[in-house]
């Protein structure tokens, strides 16, 4: 019998039929979303690393002594994490622009490209839409979901937070509420000073807020309070 | 069926359900494939006949998949490739190479100032074959002794045809740095 004959009566003993077209599209689709999967990770990793390096639209405050973690001393481990955390976000960028040049050559031709140009253009994508969805505070979003969902992310992020909140010459304040009345409240900042806030909006007692507005006589006059855990970023 | 049908038409007609087809590709294929099998898998010697059964079943099965804009013959150079290396890994665990018989190689691409005859050519090629890492080999082959050129060679690797340029100059020292070591001076066309 010869070589044709075999695997046709191969094919009809083993119910073996050509596979519809149709999954060969469905496989080349399962690819195209693992690629765009891939490039969203890299965009997030390069707006999570502008995240991280400009934290609330604001430069990083360089190394101060003051710059603690809450109920923690070790500052300066603190410190030298987010120096380098928007570098390991980069590097989390590069690692995903190889695992996508790695989905991209199971493209019909994508073998055919140069794996230099697949990755920079990945790295270029991730830049140009990383930028983006920094602008349009798309990547907050995630940076906040990791903050509040992710403990180290947010042991992290969180004593930066409040030192930058505690800027009353910049007009922020932030802490707890102690007692309300109609239209003042008294508060704790987050260094354990009481401070005297008068505002149109009164939170509930025991509530974190943070606040905009200005000193005024012996108080804090607001002219926005939101609360702490909210994740509206800053004006 | 028509003689003179190309390969993709061939191809076509199998994607629409034309048995025939495939015994016009087998026909055409077969003694192509198995030189090549032989040329290049010394370890599936032994094998032969069910790695291209397992290839003209998976072009029966994948039809559909090929690519007019691709070569037939890169398309199923590629699908014996795959099949081939997945041998070779299982092989390399049990490790029963045989060496390649000297008859499949051609003798007509090398020349050498060596008064030697053509068998005994071809017998050190074999040798040398034998000694070369198995990626250049790979390309060595596929350039050499079957006469691909270089994007259908990156059609078949699935690689991008730079890197094959440089595979195959890598494969060619190769060859002839092997060849000068047993004292063979040879010259290779390219």
């Amino acid at each position: 019998m010869d070589l044709a004959e075999r695997v046709l009566q191969k094919a009809k003993a083993e119910h073996i039929h050509p596979h519809a077209r149709a999954w060969f599209v469905l496989e080349r689709l399962g690819f195209a979303l693992l690629f765009v999967l891939t490039l969203l990770l890299g965009v997030l990793a390069f707006g999570l690393s502008l995240e991280a390096l400009f934290p609330d639209h604001m430069v990083t405050p360089p190394m101060r002594g003051h710059m603690r973690m809450p109920g923690r001393g070790g500052f300066v481990f603190l410190q030298m994490t987010l120096g380098w955390l928007p570098f390991l976000w980069l590097f989390f960028l590069v690692g995903i622009s190889g695992l996508g040049y790695g989905v991209f050559r199971h493209f019909r031709y994508g073998y055919r490209v140069r794996a230099s140009h697949v990755v920079s253009g990945i790295l270029f994508a991730s830049l140009v839409l990383g930028l983006v969805f920094f602008q349009t505070h798309l990547t907050w979003r995630a940076h906040w979901t990791l903050m509040h969902n992710v403990s180290p992310y947010h042991a992290l992020f969180e004593g930066q937070r409040r030192h930058h909140w505690m800027d009353v010459g910049q007009g922020r304040l932030a802490g707890q509420v102690l007692r309300v009345s109609d239209s003042c409240f008294q508060m704790r900042d987050w260094r354990g000073r009481i401070w005297t806030v008068r505002s149109p909006n009164v939170p509930a007692p025991a509530e974190s807020v943070r606040i905009w507005g200005f000193p005024c006589d012996s108080a804090f006059c607001a002219e926005r309070v939101l609360p702490w855990n909210s994740p509206r970023r800053g004006r | 069926m028509d003689k003179i049908s190309s390969d993709e038409e061939l191809a076509q007609q199998l994607a629409n359900g034309r048995e025939m087809a495939l015994r016009e590709i087998v026909h055409r294929y077969e003694m192509p494939l198995r030189n090549y099998v032989r040329r290049r898998c010394f370890s599936c010697q032994s094998e032969v006949d069910d790695i291209l059964q397992d290839v003209f079943l998976r072009v029966f099965t994948h039809i559909r998949e090929f690519d007019a804009g691709l070569k037939f013959s890169a398309w199923i150079y590629r699908i014996t490739h795959n099949i081939m290396i997945s041998r070779i890994r299982r092989h390399s665990v049990r490790g029963n190479t045989l060496p390649l018989e000297p008859e499949l190689i051609p003798s007509d691409i090398f020349r050498t100032d060596a008064p030697l005859e053509s068998r005994e050519l071809r017998q050190a090629i074999s040798d040398i074959l034998g000694h070369m890492p198995d990626k250049l080999r790979n390309v060595f082959v596929l350039r050499f002794l079957e006469g691909k050129d270089y994007a259908e060679i990156g059609d078949i690797l699935r690689e991008n045809v730079n890197t094959v340029a440089t595979w195959i100059r890598r494969g060619r020292a190769s060859f002839l740095s092997e060849a000068n070591a047993m004292g063979l001076r040879l010259y290779l066309e390219d």
